[in-house]
């Protein structure tokens, strides 16, 4: 990764009011391609409200551009082959079989009611592969545990086969088995050249696995950078309101909250 | 078999079922025509007794039945996947309440009784002010549960206004006659009503084929299908205005006949492996054979009584939606 190359994502001066409050406030940062990417921050800093501006879910003032394209001008479909996106506490309605599921994540690239292109087809099943879902790939997506159900959601996030993806508290409910397993496959999707956006509030998981961290403090980013840079003992007590253990394991630096300042 | 396969072998079965059905509507009437001589009658030039009767009380009874089955089973699906609930239905926004109402009103104001096509077009009218009122209630980013409480809201004053005016009704005979028309039925309709409704259902048919990839998306909650290039204020548009301009024409011309939008959709949806987009076909399929079928027993159960279709299709469905009920508890839990 050299640092001379364009972003992947580049948000500048973003503002985002709901409810008549700033939530967002005059933000600026951007993505490198090939990096997992933490977005840290308490409750209600921002997080979840910047994924949904990203996705031009939300309306809002400032740019955001992708890959040098203003995301503005384009359309819902375009970007939907730009970004992927997986949200927090995912739902699936309908009992539809697992692999159907994950085929729902081929829409951008379909049209009409045509049947799904071999791509398709290929996409969905190194989707159902890659997260080790071929077994169950026939069964109810309504009738898995937690843990195969957030695996489902993610390979239909695979699926889409996006540069970017943006997962909203992706590993909150899961087992740690299961959080190591997605940020282990969030790391390899990196290696392939994706970028991922997480927002996360594990701490220490956000220090092992994450390449860089926004913290998020108020709409805006007090810091950014690496584990290292960003998660400091006057950074977390500042904005989290918290004193941490760290300390250093075989996987790097652990960091666990351990009282409120 | 693939799941393609089965489903295209559904469909295949559900369209048998539907021609079927038409052609035994054809035939069934107090009239008593022979088979052969009754269908070679529907295409006859000349202008008979036989011919009449088949082409001009039968033909338009079998088609509305099948249009408006299909109406029913297609709305029904359609609202069932966009609010992701499968105990929506097509009446949910108002729509059939209010084409009843202006219906009403021109039995009422004895409007129908000298201009007779005054009760169909009064009662589009109905369900036009309807989908004005819960689009502008519901909002222009309306989720799902504004639509809801906008189409209860729209409901209710038209049930409200429903029995106002059959309270005001002057004799008990135009009471009788508002009761009877809101009790649905396709008796004596003609060609006319047939010219008058059908390109209203098949625009709203259209309109709500192009929802079906959306529906699916809906699937994985509303954040995600817009996150899948989905625009949601599109989609409900279509699903509001496509249910409004079909189930509107369909109340306009046999008035509010319940359940089918319902419990076809809940019927099927096993059947086409719960895909949204599946369903729709399937549901219009289906809904066409259950009308078809209710409005071949109203005239074979009690020829002379003249059965309503509303009242059958509540009979039946009724106590169908009450095992609904009870089996989606017991799966809540």
């Amino acid at each position: 990764m050299s640092a001379a190359a364009a972003p992947v994502l580049e948000v500048s001066d973003l503002s985002v009011a709901l409810g008549g409050r700033e939530v967002i406030d005059a933000l600026s940062c951007s993505l490198q391609a090939g990096t997992v990417v933490g977005l840290i921050g308490p409750n209600g800093s921002g997080k979840s409200t910047l994924l949904k501006a990203i996705l031009s879910l939300l309306p809002y003032r400032g740019s955001i551009r992708f890959a040098g394209q203003d995301l503005a001008g384009m359309a819902a479909k375009a970007r939907a082959r730009c970004i992927a996106y997986l949200p927090q506490d995912g739902e699936v309605i309908w009992p539809i079989a697992v692999d159907d599921v994950v085929m729902l994540g081929r829409a951008p690239y379909r049209s009409g009611l045509a049947p799904p292109s071999e791509a398709d087809s290929a996409a969905v099943e190194a989707a159902l592969i890659a997260m080790d879902l071929v077994a169950v790939r026939k069964r109810s997506a309504r009738m898995l545990s937690g843990g195969e159900r957030s695996r489902v959601l993610m390979a239909r996030a695979l699926a889409q086969q996006t540069p970017l993806l943006l997962a909203d508290e992706p590993t909150t409910g899961l087992d740690p088995a299961h959080q190591i397993g997605l940020m282990e496959t969030f790391q390899a999707m990196a290696r392939e050249g994706q970028t991922v956006l997480a927002s996360l509030h594990d701490l220490a998981l956000a220090a092992q696995w994450c390449d860089r961290l926004l913290l998020l403090h108020e709409g805006r980013i007090a810091l950014a950078g690496t584990a290292q840079e960003v998660l400091t003992p006057a950074a977390l007590k500042r904005v989290y309101g918290v004193e941490a253990y760290f300390g250093e394991s075989r996987a790097g630096r652990v960091v666990v909250p351990i009282a409120r300042t | 078999m693939t799941e393609r396969g089965r489903f295209f072998l559904l469909m295949a079965l559900l369209t048998g079922l539907v021609v079927v059905l038409f052609v035994a509507s054809l035939l069934i009437g107090p009239a008593g025509l022979g088979i052969s001589a009754s269908l070679s009658a529907l295409f006859a030039a000349d202008g008979d007794v036989v011919a009449i009767v088949m082409q001009e009380i039968r033909l338009p009874r079998a088609i509305l039945g099948a249009a408006i089955g299909a109406t029913l089973g297609l709305s029904g699906a359609a609202m069932q996947g966009y609010l992701r609930n499968p105990l929506a239905e097509p009446g949910l926004l108002g729509v059939s309440a209010s084409a009843s109402l202006g219906a009403v009103m021109a039995i009422y104001t004895g409007l129908s009784s000298s201009f007779p096509l005054a009760l169909p077009l009064m009662a589009l009218g109905g369900a036009l002010v309807a989908v004005v009122f819960v689009r502008l209630l519901a909002g222009e980013s309306a989720t799902p549960i504004s639509l809801i409480l906008a189409g209860v809201a729209v409901s209710s004053l038209a049930g409200a206004l429903t029995s106002l005016v059959l309270n005001l009704s002057p004799n008990p005979f135009a009471a009788l006659e508002i009761v009877f028309w809101m009790l649905g039925s396709l008796k004596d309709r003609s060609m006319t009503h047939v010219w008058l409704s059908l390109p209203f259902m098949v625009v709203g048919w259209i309109m709500l084929a192009q929802v079906a990839r959306a529906l699916d998306a809906l699937t994985l909650g509303e954040v995600t299908a817009a996150s899948l290039g989905f625009k949601l204020s599109r989609v409900q548009a279509l699903v509001v205005l496509g249910t409004a301009a079909s189930v509107g024409a369909a109340t306009a011309v046999a008035g509010a006949i319940g359940f089918i939008g319902l419990i076809v959709p809940h019927v099927l949806r096993p059947l086409v492996g719960s895909h949204p987009s599946r369903l729709l076909g399937a549901s219009a399929l289906g809904g066409a054979a259950v009308l078809l079928a209710a409005d071949i027993a109203v005239r074979v159960i009690a020829p002379e009584r003249d059965l309503k279709l509303g009242v059958l299709t509540a009979l039946v469905g009724a106590p169908f939606f009450l095992w609904l009920i009870f089996k989606t508890r017991r799966e809540m839990i």
